[in-house]
């Protein structure tokens, strides 16, 4: 009952409390007229008074007769004349005659009426003679009196009328009031009923609200498929509706009552649990309650602990707290969980395994075939026959064709494996698509069809991108136009596009079609072009040996670069490919690059070859001997440290995979050792060509590796840097080796740029300082070991910045300095001086 | 009371020893002085014919009460002293009936015997020790102690409290 409705039946109560106060008040009021009434202190005074008059005239009568009789009745005289006597005296003394007494038109013939009986008392108690003898004067006298007697009565008559009025007139108003009251009460008393109906009937209808919603309130608990506990601050179980019965597996009527704790907690959360309650009920404190969403382990009836996902809220029911938990059985849930995260990794490893796969593939692929193809190039230049000739071409041919699948497949491997490397360098574009026409001429001369470039508008000679990547997209494109067109022509068109890639940016997008006058490519296929292992058709693909890779591999490529690539087509006239990168203009760099060594005038050079498959030792050997060069060999890494360790070489081929001992080992122990080599070039030979080897190479010492298979090319190259004297035991300066941009890439995405700044340049102090520490050092009276200690220290940062020829030369500075040989230490030393600025200004520029 | 009593038992022996039984009213000696009551009606005792007649000293003979109180006809309270109606009545040997008390002016009221044998009425001939006058509500009056009790202040009582009585009849 609302606040407003106690008031209100407050007052009414108040009120009829009056009321019946009133009404007692009144009723006694009535009660005294009543007894006033009934007690009659009145007595008849009106018929006193008329007796009065009446004994006058009793009197007078008397009196008369005895003065006209012969022989009066004085005795009847005497008698009238005391029972008027007594009547006056009555009147004048009685209290019920007080208030008429006040009243002169009473009180005057009163007075008068006593004036003459007393006078006349003497007379009538004289002698029987004397009052005979006054009889007539008596007579005279009365009849004088006559009228005050008349007024005596008849005054007092109205006096009491007038009284008995007012008495009766203030019955009726006490009657009346009395009634007006009752009725005043009767009304409250009804409106009181009414309203105490209308707050019963609004309170009967606010129950059936209440219970119906009770209802429906159950109805939604049973229904829910969340496990719903009601439980008292105590932990005891005060609801369970039907699905916390299936979850737990207790009946409601089991559970109720029990504590909570030991229900469904499980015995290693008990403790907590239990001490979470108390906790609650001495602080209000709450951990869980109200928190939301929580995960924990719950405990079925059989003892099975499983997952929950619980929330928990406390409430007040009437005057004691409860806790309301709401909880779902995730056990499910959370083994589907597992099983997908399962299934990922299961998926992942897969994919890592068939990249691995195909990595170890193509190198156990690579490997013979660099064999065949290596003594193909030697077989050329022995004494052929022109059919012999033709044969050892075509095999060449089909040789490379298929080594070209096995780099493809091995480009896509990579690429999944997230190891495409992308190195960007200045590049002329000029002479890049020069060269790829130059390269491609012969192909498409053979089928009868012309290739030739030309920019269009602005040529943007030197750019920056991975010369590589970008020639291999465009091999691709190219032989795939080749490949489709006869009689034809081949157009390749460079333009710079006028929008820049972003504003205020000197990069400009850069697009290269290849047209054809080709087949062209229907419609329906143009979607198909770029996918994986898409060949026109089956047939002429198999004649023209597609392996379906090659447009893929290049929307690859073009991805990386950070480009798009696409196709448009009319069949029967002729295709169009183009590539839109974004390029970066770049100054030419002041010497050529790698351009072709001459062969004419090379130093004869002592090399050591250090590989296990015949077959490759043969194929490096001849290469070398052809050139002029003087060639020892080792089947593993162990004799290759001998050979090493007994002559100097000016070259050491190192395969890598070797039993025995493997190339990084023994050019470890080569670089570690005293021998002649010791400082001198040593080349990895690999077909793996994953960074991370490199890496490992280089640490090992190495100075540069080598592909498999061995290209004279290559080989010739590598001999023209140790002749210009760049080959010993330096990495080449302009080779990406000076600085693993990949790592410092990986220091600083994992640092504030602050604080890269701040570590980049403490390492440039320390090397600074170590540099002129190193050069002012007399190392024969110096002790090495600080040296090494020094170098070891520096090196470990030159590590986190990717510095990685300098961090190889400290590493070498401190094997020598380890192993007390002044003389290569100094070596190293000065090597290293001339490394540092050029790392240093690397670094400062990122 | 008591002596009343007594005496009336002696009467009653004497009368029983003198007449044997005879029904009829035993006679008693007339009244020396005036007579102040006449009662008549069917009596056990009579003293002139078939009536009871009194003078002041063969009431007072009869014993004396007295009580004192206000009366609504008189002023201050007064002590009245008189023979208990209901000795009278039973002296008489009345004990049902109505009762009709006459006064000198003929005012006439009706007593129930019943009523009058429980009340406390008193045959009064004395008010403050002194015979009442006849012209002071005298010679007899009968009063009721209407101060000692509400019940003796009604209308009815009020009407019965008749003053100069000389006469009672008894009514069957």
């Amino acid at each position: 009952m609302s606040r407003g409705q106690l008031v209100m039946i407050a007052g009414i109560a108040l009120l009829a409390a009056v009321i019946i106060f009133q009404i007692t008040a009144l009723s006694i009021q009535v009660v005294g007229h009543l007894n006033r009434l009934q007690s009659a202190g009145s007595d008849n005074t009106q018929w006193t008074l008329s007796q009065a008059e009446v004994e006058f005239l009793e009197f007078a009568h008397a009196v008369d007769l005895s003065s006209e009789a012969a022989e009066p009745d004085l005795d009847s005289v005497r008698r009238e004349f005391d029972i008027f006597y007594s009547r006056i005296r009555t009147i004048s003394s009685s209290p019920l005659y007080a208030g008429l007494q006040a009243l002169s038109a009473f009180q005057e013939p009163l007075s008068e009426t006593q004036a003459f009986l007393n006078a006349s008392v003497e007379r009538i108690d004289g002698s029987d003679t004397d009052l005979i003898a006054g009889l007539g004067a008596l007579q005279t006298e009365i009849w004088g009196l006559r009228p005050t007697i008349r007024t005596l009565a008849s005054s007092g008559l109205s006096y009491f009328a007038r009284q008995s009025d007012e008495g009766r007139r203030a019955i009726a108003s006490t009657l009346f009031w009395l009634a007006a009251i009752s009725l005043l009460l009767f009304a409250a008393l009804a409106w009181l009923a009414v309203y105490l109906g209308v707050i019963n009937r609004r309170l009967s209808r606010r129950g059936a609200d209440l219970s119906q919603a009770n209802q429906r309130m159950n109805t939604i608990l049973s229904t829910s498929l969340d496990g719903v506990i009601v439980s008292d601050a105590e932990g005891r179980v005060v609801e369970f509706n039907e699905a916390a019965e299936t979850i737990f597996g207790y009946t409601a009527e089991d559970a109720k009552g029990r504590r909570i704790g030991e229900l469904i907690v499980p015995p290693a959360l008990r403790e907590a649990h239990n001490a979470g309650i108390e906790r609650m009920k001495a602080s209000g404190e709450r951990r869980v309650v109200g928190r939301g969403r929580v995960t924990l382990d719950a405990m079925r009836a059989g003892g099975e602990i499983f997952p929950v996902e619980m929330a928990l809220q406390r409430a007040q029911d009437h005057d004691t707290e409860i806790v309301i938990g709401f909880l779902r059985d995730i056990s499910q849930r959370v083994a589907s969980e597992e099983e997908l995260v399962l299934a990922r990794d299961r998926a992942v490893a897969g994919e890592k395994a068939k990249a691995d796969f195909l990595a170890v593939m193509s190198h156990e692929i690579r490997t013979p075939l660099n064999g065949v193809l290596g003594n193909l190039t030697l077989m050329e230049q022995t004494k052929l026959s022109r059919r012999q000739f033709e044969y050892v071409r075509n095999m060449k041919i089909s040789g490379r064709i298929l080594m070209g699948h096995v780099d493809a497949v091995l480009d896509i491997a990579k690429y999944e494996a997230g190891k495409l490397q992308i190195n960007a360098e200045p590049v002329g574009l000029s002479q890049l698509l020069q060269d790829i026409v130059d390269a491609q001429s012969g192909a498409a001369e053979a089928q009868g069809t012309v290739i030739e470039w030309n920019w269009l508008g602005q040529p943007m000679d030197w750019a920056k991108t991975d010369a590589a990547r970008l020639q291999q997209i465009l091999l691709n494109l190219v032989g795939n136009a080749i490949k489709f067109t006869e009689q034809g022509r081949i157009t390749i068109e460079a333009e710079v596009l006028r929008a820049p890639v972003q504003e205020d940016d000197a990069k400009r997008w850069v697009e290269i079609r290849v047209i054809d006058t080709g087949v062209g490519i229907p419609p329906e296929d143009l979607q198909l072009v770029f996918d994986d292992f898409e060949t026109r058709d089956v047939s002429f693909g198999r004649a023209t040996g597609g392996t379906g890779l090659g447009l893929s591999i290049a929307r690859r490529m073009t991805e990386a670069l950070g480009g798009e690539i696409g196709a448009e087509s009319e069949p029967g006239s002729g295709s169009l490919f183009w590539v839109r990168l974004p390029l970066d203009p770049a100054d030419p760099p002041r010497k050529d690059v790698r351009s072709a060594p001459d062969r004419e005038g090379l130093r004869q050079l002592n090399v050591l070859v250090v590989e296990d498959n015949e077959i490759n030792l043969e194929l490096a050997r001849n290469m070398l001997e052809l050139d002029g060069h003087a060639v020892t060999s080792a089947m593993n890494g162990q004799s290759g440290i001998e050979k090493a360790g007994q002559t100097r070489f000016d070259l050491i081929l190192m395969d890598i995979s070797m039993p025995v001992m493997d190339g990084v080992e023994a050019t470890r122990a080569i670089r570690a050792g005293n021998g002649p080599s010791a400082d001198a070039p040593i080349v990895a030979l690999s077909a793996n060509v994953l960074p991370q080897d490199i890496d490992r190479f280089r640490a090992a010492g190495m100075n540069d590796f080598l592909g498999k298979p061995l290209g004279l090319d290559d080989l010739r190259r590598i001999l023209s840097d140790i002749r210009d004297g760049k080959g010993q035991y330096v990495p080449p300066s302009e080779g990406a080796g000076l600085i693993d941009s990949q790592k410092l890439r990986e220091t600083r995405d994992s640092l504030t740029s602050a604080a890269f700044d701040r570590l980049l340049s403490r390492f440039v102090t320390e090397s600074d300082e170590l540099l002129s520490w190193l050069n002012g050092l007399d190392l024969s009276s110096h002790p090495l070991p600080d040296v090494a200690e020094r170098c070891h220290k520096v090196a470990g940062s030159a590590a986190v910045f990717g510095a990685r020829d300098f961090r190889a030369g400290l590493v070498e500075l401190e094997n020598h300095a380890n192993a007390g040989d002044t003389a290569k230490s100094e070596l190293s030393i000065k090597r290293l001086s001339s490394l540092w600025p050029e790392t240093r200004d690397k670094l400062t520029t990122v | 009371m008591f002596l009343s009593l007594f005496r009336s038992l002696l009467v009653a022996c004497v009368l029983m020893g003198g007449s044997i039984g005879l029904l009829q009213a035993a006679e008693t000696a007339a009244p020396d002085g005036p007579v102040i009551l006449t009662v008549s009606g069917p009596l056990a005792r009579t003293n002139a014919g078939a009536e009871m007649q009194y003078d002041l000293d063969m009431l007072r003979a009869m014993g004396s009460s007295s009580f004192e109180t206000s009366t609504i006809w008189t002023e201050g309270t007064h002590v009245f002293t008189g023979v208990p109606l209901r000795d009278l009545l039973m002296d008489l040997g009345i004990e049902s009936g109505m009762l009709q008390a006459t006064a000198i002016n003929d005012y006439t009221v009706e007593i129930p015997v019943s009523d009058a044998l429980v009340s406390a009425a008193l045959v009064a001939y004395e008010m403050d020790g002194k015979p009442m006058a006849r012209r002071d509500k005298g010679p007899l009056w009968i009063v009721y102690p209407y101060d000692a009790d509400a019940r003796w202040r009604s209308e009815v009582i009020y009407t019965r409290s008749i003053w100069q009585l000389d006469r009672l009849q008894v009514l069957e």
